[in-house]
């Protein structure tokens, strides 16, 4: 069957999309262009198995180069956009959506939060770490192996633990 | 508090800001990783070990959430199916089919599984690799060797760049395959190659492995 292109697009706008937020319409559709243009090629560029012209390909194969690729070209636009505009400009683009206060507020809770999962118990911050990812908890329970209720319980008292030691650096997010 | 707390957008935004400052990209090695993680292909503590590492290192945490993103996109892919269910992650068959060939007697799975056929594939997974994925393998004997299927079966090999470019294709009926090291004339040391090895039953069937990554030297 036919490798499916289309889907392919929506679902690395979808990933584009969790991982650019702050990024503009235009942009994030750039990326995803680019992205799946490279997977396209390498497909094009593959001889099929049986000459019928069906890629040999798994799907999973496909998505897997996919994620390389993404991860690649996101790095690729960033640095082209720092390298492209003047440090002040930049500053000014980043936060002309969400605020430079905002932006530069929200990078500081940032280190903060990562310098106060390391002060947690270790398996309250793997279920925190997942919940601040994005993950649901009965799927952070799953991909941690443990029972929903355990994970929920960690990720409630990790939540908790997180609160106190940003309050002590004098954050409340 | 409650979870579902309206700061809680707050946290989660400010800890996935800091993926647009990583000082710089993920390794190769992690990325498969966090591929093989996201997919339930790890074990369950090789997990957890990088989910620890995420915490603190923005340029894996950011890589996760673009795997994560990309295999709920495979999850739905109607061509393969509905996302595996837990029962069916390859370690945790591969210690089913060893119960299996030890006791052939009641096995507890969470979804009831064919009935045992010698001449189709089972719903056990696919062939493992037993070179640890990220290996540096020497380009005059780049050996690629993987846990064997059962006897009569044969394996296709295909090995590609990061860009699917071909780099070799063979077919074998052992469970190894030595690449001619004409075929990384021009490769940069430490290329990275994803292999892959599709199985193929007495019955024809054809099961194909996950991914695996090596480099060469």
């Amino acid at each position: 069957m036919p490798f499916d292109f289309t889907k392919l697009r929506q679902d690395l706008a979808r990933a584009v999309q969790r991982v650019c937020p702050t990024w503009d319409a235009v942009r994030r559709d750039d990326l995803v262009q680019a992205a799946a243009m490279r997977v396209m090629q390498a497909v094009e560029r593959a001889p099929a198995r049986d000459g019928e012209g069906q890629t040999r390909f798994a799907t999973s194969y496909l998505y897997k180069v996919a994620h390389s690729v993404l991860i690649d070209e996101v790095r690729t636009l960033r640095r082209r956009r720092e390298d492209e505009l003047p440090p002040d400009v930049a500053a000014t683009v980043a936060g002309a959506v969400h605020g430079p206060e905002r932006v530069a507020a929200s990078r500081e809770v940032g280190r903060a939060i990562q310098a106060c999962l390391t002060r947690l118990l270790r398996d309250r911050r793997l279920a925190v770490t997942l919940y601040l990812q994005g993950h649901t908890v009965p799927d952070a329970a799953r991909r941690l192996d443990w029972s929903a209720k355990r994970t929920e319980n960690l990720v409630y008292r990790g939540l908790a633990d997180l609160r106190d030691c940003l309050s002590s650096k004098g954050i409340r997010p | 508090m409650s979870l579902h707390d309206s700061r809680d957008a707050d946290l989660q935004r400010a800890f996935q800001s800091l993926g647009e400052t990583a000082p710089g990209p993920c390794s190769p090695e992690d990325l498969e990783l966090v591929w093989r993680a996201t997919s339930d292909e790890l074990p369950a503590e090789e997990r957890r070990a990088l989910i620890d590492r995420m915490a603190t290192d923005e340029a894996l945490a950011e890589a996760w959430r673009v795997a994560a993103a990309l295999q709920g996109g495979l999850a739905r892919d109607t061509t393969t199916g509905p996302a595996r269910a837990m029962w069916a992650r390859p370690w945790m068959l591969a210690v089913a089919a060893g119960l299996v060939a030890a006791t052939a007697t009641v096995i507890y799975q969470r979804e009831p599984s064919p009935p045992p056929d010698t001449y189709r594939a089972p719903a056990a997974a696919a062939v493992t690799s037993l070179i640890p994925d990220g290996s540096l393998l020497p380009r005059h004997d780049f050996r690629l060797q993987w846990s064997p299927g059962p006897e009569g079966a044969r394996y296709d090999v295909r090995v590609t760049t990061e860009e699917l470019d071909l780099v070799a294709a063979a077919t074998a009926d052992q469970p190894e395959v030595l690449i001619p090291a004409d075929r990384f004339d021009g490769m940069p040391r430490g290329t990275p190659l994803f292999w892959q090895v599709e199985t193929v039953w007495p019955s024809g069937e054809r099961r194909a492995s996950a991914t695996f990554t090596v480099r060469v030297e």
